[in-house]
């Protein structure tokens, strides 16, 4: 990984402040589609090259994943993703439809939209809430969904080797399923450098507050 | 009147310092102990009176809300506020079955503030 990209202890405390309160609002918007509690764990950062990405979603080989992926421009751009295990994904379509008697065959075809909208209020909350503390403008694409081995999915969304990717790690669990998944956030290098500077930028404002 | 000692449970640094810098501004007596955790806290609050504490609510280990009760114990007139991102409803009403005050973050100058010179207690 480039030096200069490195993130201090403080940047990554910043970055995963910012995305912990995108997923609170999240889960909150999440809560009152199921009209239950969405248990949310403590989140933790990791700024992973491509290959150390595979490595780490390769915990199960061959495993199967659904993805939603959302585009987003800015000062810094990149692709935010979710990401979870495709076994839980019907699993939450059937949450968010309890009151309905779905069959099966009907709940599969549900699923990809089910899971697409999650994916775009989880995803704008987060890409909302950074631009929101950071003070800047970031526009997102519509959110695509994406299902395949791990491979596949990065390969559908990482088009650079050297891209670094952002993981942001946070479980969140419905009363009776547990369903885990990640938010992570791919950004070419470019990007990246930009990003750290309007986390470096948030910094000082702390660092000199002067109310 | 007795100066405020004001415990700051959060495990993000970020989010201490902020809060330690509208403190120290809205409040420049006021002693603050800081804690990333409910351990530390309450390791660090055994010779203390705590008059107001702002508590995380998702962290590792003790949640806020768990810390919260053991807090009561020990300092029943304690004002506490639980400060969190995760703004969903049941939150809130654990938050206030317990009498704290809710505050969801983002942490502002003006919602620690307002927490900060509520006058009124919150029936428990």
């Amino acid at each position: 990984m480039d030096e200069h990209i490195r993130l201090s202890e403080l940047h990554c405390d910043a970055i995963v402040e910012l995305l912990n309160i995108g997923m609170g609002q999240a889960a909150n918007s999440l809560s009152e589609m199921v009209r239950e509690e969405v248990k949310l764990s403590v989140p933790s950062l990791e700024l992973l090259s491509r290959q150390n990405a595979i490595k780490h979603l390769n915990g199960h080989p061959d495993r199967r994943i659904a993805a939603v992926k959302q585009h987003f421009e800015g000062p810094f751009w990149g692709d935010a993703l979710l990401l979870f295990p495709q076994e839980k994904s019907l699993e939450l379509v059937r949450a968010l439809m309890k009151d309905e008697e779905v069959p099966l065959d009907m709940l599969t075809e549900l699923e990809q939209d089910a899971l697409t909208e999650i994916g775009n209020i989880i995803l704008n909350s987060c890409i909302g809430s950074l631009a929101d503390i950071l003070s800047q403008q970031l526009s997102s694409d519509l959110p695509i969904f994406i299902t395949g081995s791990v491979n596949e999915v990065l390969d559908a969304c990482v088009a650079q080797g050297d891209d670094m990717i952002m993981f942001l790690r946070m479980d969140f669990a419905l009363h009776t399923k547990d369903i885990d998944g990640y938010v992570a956030f791919i950004l070419e290098i470019p990007a990246m450098e930009k990003f750290k500077t309007n986390i470096d930028l948030y910094l000082q404002g702390l660092q000199h507050i002067q109310f | 009147m007795t100066p405020n000692t004001i415990l700051v449970v959060d495990d993000s640094r970020v989010s201490r310092m902020l809060i330690r810098a509208i403190i120290a501004h809205a409040d420049p007596q006021a002693t603050v102990i800081e804690a990333q955790d409910g351990k530390e806290a309450l390791a660090k609050t055994e010779k203390a009176t705590i008059s107001i504490a702002t508590l995380d609510l998702n962290m590792p280990g003790m949640d806020g809300l768990v810390l919260a009760k053991e807090l009561l114990q020990r300092f029943p007139n304690a004002k506490i506020g639980l400060l969190t991102a995760n703004i969903q409803e049941m939150v809130r009403q654990k938050a206030s079955e317990l009498g704290l005050f809710f505050i969801p973050k983002p942490i502002t100058e003006e919602k620690i503030l307002n927490f900060i010179h509520h006058e009124e207690k919150i029936k428990r």
